[in-house]
């Protein structure tokens, strides 16, 4: 890999990997630590990006990710990634803070369940990219985003409340 | 509000935002990418001035006898005298090679049984630097 094609590399996807690295941990230094493995990854490497296999961004994707579940797996040795059965129960609601209440929420779903969700959500990926991005099938994908919202919306339900009563109020 | 309406879900769910990729980001990559260039060209370099070293020896002093060490089939890796281990954050890497025993005593090992003039098959534990940490005598 030349120079220019490593920096074009750098700059076409560095955005997206370090939004997913940042909303996968919830810190910066993390993110900042992820993003620059993922691309000395590919420098030591390139011929392990195959074009068949997808985009770079997913490639790359593909590199954060498993960085970012190794770190979990290492801080949580006996913690299931995806848990089929993980129903997450509403978070407290901090006062004013709706940004920080989500990020809490998001926190709180299972890690592929959590990945599928960035993806789609933040980085509006399709279900066939988030797929090889995470190296699931497609079915599996499409299962865990779903497990996702349907967490998602019981972990928000403060939130709707919220919402709920400020219309009423207005009302 | 309906919570079951996913695109009133993708509205609650975008007031959290990421924050920007800190613009010092490429630079920092670019510097550890070129210094992990530098360490692959050095270790190389450190590797081809040892071989030709202990080739330029070999042939200066043409078929030694046999290795008078006595080596065990588990040898430990013996630390370079004088020299620092390796920091916890280098790889390092081992090369096989043939070694003067002369060059081990002018190293600082003790080696009290070998004949000077012999030659013997060693790992040498090379830092990320391509200096030479600490070696291992191979049994033949």
């Amino acid at each position: 890999m030349t120079d220019p094609e490593f920096r074009d590399a750098f700059h076409m996807h560095k955005d997206v990997l370090y939004r997913f690295a940042y909303r996968m941990t919830g810190s910066r230094s993390l993110a900042e630590d992820v993003v620059q493995e993922c691309y000395l990854a590919l420098w030591r490497r390139p011929g392990a990006y195959d074009p068949l296999r997808g985009a770079v961004r997913a490639f790359l994707l593909g590199i954060a990710r498993n960085l970012i579940l190794k770190r979990w797996r290492d801080e949580r040795p006996h913690e299931p990634l995806d848990a089929e059965s993980s129903v997450c129960q509403p978070v407290d609601l901090p006062a004013g803070e709706r940004a920080v209440f989500v990020a809490q929420a998001i926190a709180r779903l299972p890690p592929l369940q959590r990945e599928a969700l960035i993806l789609a959500e933040y980085e509006e990926m399709p279900l066939e990219e988030i797929a090889r991005a995470t190296g699931a099938e497609l079915a599996a994908a499409k299962s865990r985003l779903h497990r996702a919202r349907e967490n998602l919306r019981r972990l928000l339900a403060p939130l709707w409340e919220e919402t709920r009563s400020t219309n009423g109020t207005k009302r | 509000m309906e919570p079951n309406d996913d695109a009133e879900l993708s509205r609650v769910l975008r007031e959290w935002q990421a924050p920007e990729t800190p613009a010092w980001l490429e630079g920092r990559l670019m510097a550890r990418r070129d210094a992990r260039r530098r360490t692959r060209f050095g270790a190389a370099l450190a590797l081809a001035a040892a071989l030709a070293a202990v080739a330029l020896l070999m042939v200066r002093s043409p078929a030694p006898p046999a290795a008078a060490v006595a080596v065990d089939e588990e040898q430990p890796f013996v630390p370079v005298p004088n020299v620092l281990p390796l920091d916890s954050y280098e790889t390092g890497r081992v090369v096989r090679m043939d070694l003067p025993v002369s060059a081990l005593l002018a190293a600082g090992y003790s080696l009290p049984a070998a004949d000077p003039t012999a030659t013997v098959t060693a790992d040498v534990l090379l830092g990320d630097d391509g200096r030479a940490h600490a070696v291992r005598l191979v049994s033949e």
